[in-house]
């Protein structure tokens, strides 16, 4: 009898252990479940955008359903929690790497920063930027590499001219831009536009300089040598308006 | 007048013998030495001692068995002496605190000094956001994690009893974020040793 317990005992624990194996695989199915649990009044919008992230590897499955499911758990304005979801949809549906978006977003829930102000930042002292200033900032970062010639390609196309595999190019405008954003956060005057240029320059050389480079070196330096002071100048300003 | 009889007898045996073996002495001590130095082997004198010390087919096999087993036993016993002694580990050696990282890969060390605090966590970018606890074995105050990451930036906080604290003073730099301080960590540096 004994005998039979202990095998059953076993069997349950090797049994719960696959489920808990099988649960880890967050796939995109689980991620559209989790949006649609939410009763958002434009999901359609937000899964059709999170859908094709996903679908094309630019996010992953656990990244997106971790950060819906503090959403959930926040318990907050649906407005707000529909707002977030937004802000990142936007900005798939624009083509931007929304990297930093998420992590933004995941840092605010974790500080228990109300919602509103996650998404669209604060303008007192200090300055928080939102998800809202963010999103701009990664669009105006890359529209600015387009104007000096610094295109992306579809990853595995032979690169020509000055086109970089667009999973380059996404990490060259997220850490461009989220080092504009540090920028402003510290206080950082937009009008100092060769402080702003040391400071990208030095982010750009610091993720080239490790052992796997984030960012290649020949990617940092051609951006470095194309954009100018003034050029972050005119993107900063914008968020001062 | 018996034992002078036979002296007599005896010494003219000997003169006969002497007379008719004379061939046989004549030339003895040039011969004897000419027959030693044939039988010298040639060589130095190492290879003369080590002819001379040589022992016989049974006692070289009995002595490389001791020489074997000798071999053995200090073998077994540096294995044992190696294990039991505390060889520094570059996997918790003190020097990591200085780089920040070590080991295979790029195991980054928190340290976070909190005396009297009862629970100490790092949350960044590297987790979500979600807290990783620190430990405190020694109950003196600094509460430690080990985190593996890949090379990257990385921008985390402690939190000590539920208060957020950006400033770790490992860190490489600080940025401001929601209004209050991070930390950022640059793992796999070029030339950080790891």
């Amino acid at each position: 009898m004994r005998r039979i317990v202990f095998a059953l005992f076993f069997a349950a624990c090797l049994l719960s252990a696959g489920f808990s194996l099988a649960g880890a695989e967050v796939s995109i199915a689980d991620v559209q479940e989790a949006l649609t649990s939410l009763s958002l009044a434009d999901s359609g919008e937000i899964m059709e955008a999170f859908t094709l992230n996903l679908s094309q590897g630019n996010l992953e499955p656990a990244e997106a359903l971790h950060l819906i499911d503090r959403l959930t758990a926040k318990d907050a304005d649906p407005e707000d929690t529909e707002g977030i979801l937004l802000s990142i949809a936007h900005a798939i549906q624009d083509g931007l790497p929304v990297t930093m978006l998420i992590e933004k977003a995941e840092e605010g829930l974790a500080r228990n920063v109300p919602l509103s102000i996650i998404l669209n930042g604060s303008n007192g002292q200090p300055r928080i930027l939102g998800l809202t200033q963010r999103e701009y900032m990664l669009g105006a970062v890359r529209d600015l590499l387009y104007s000096k010639g610094i295109f992306s390609c579809p990853s595995g196309a032979q690169p020509v001219s000055q086109s970089i595999p667009v999973g380059r190019f996404n990490t060259l405008v997220n850490e461009t831009a989220d080092c504009l954003a540090d920028y402003v956060e510290a206080g950082g005057s937009p009008l100092e536009g060769h402080l702003m240029y040391q400071q990208v320059n030095t982010r750009l050389a610091d993720l080239s300089n490790l052992t796997a480079p984030a960012i290649l070196p020949e990617d940092a330096r051609l951006v470095m040598d194309r954009i100018t002071p003034a050029d972050l100048t005119t993107i900063v300003l914008k968020i001062f308006e | 007048m018996r034992v002078d009889n036979l002296d007599q007898s005896l010494s003219e045996a000997l003169r006969y013998e002497a007379q008719e073996e004379s061939y046989c002495i004549d030339r003895l001590e040039e011969r004897v030495v000419t027959e030693i130095e044939g039988r010298i082997p040639n060589g130095n004198v190492f290879e003369l001692l080590g002819r001379m010390l040589a022992p016989t087919r049974g006692a070289r096999i009995g002595q490389l068995a001791t020489v074997g087993l000798t071999a053995v036993l200090f073998l077994a016993l540096g294995l044992f002496v190696s294990n039991r002694l505390p060889i520094p580990n570059n996997s918790t050696g003190a020097p990591a605190i200085a780089s920040g990282m070590h080991g295979n890969g790029n195991e980054v060390l928190f340290v976070m000094p909190a005396p009297g605090a009862h629970s100490v966590s790092v949350v960044g970018n590297f987790n979500d956001w979600e807290a990783t606890p620190l430990t405190d074995t020694n109950d003196d105050g600094i509460w430690t994690a080990h985190i593996p990451l890949p090379p990257g930036r990385y921008e985390y906080a402690f939190v000590v009893d539920g208060r957020w604290w950006g400033q770790d003073p490992l860190a490489d730099e600080y940025v401001r974020s929601f209004g209050e301080y991070n930390s950022v960590r640059y793992v796999g540096q070029a030339g950080d040793g790891a």
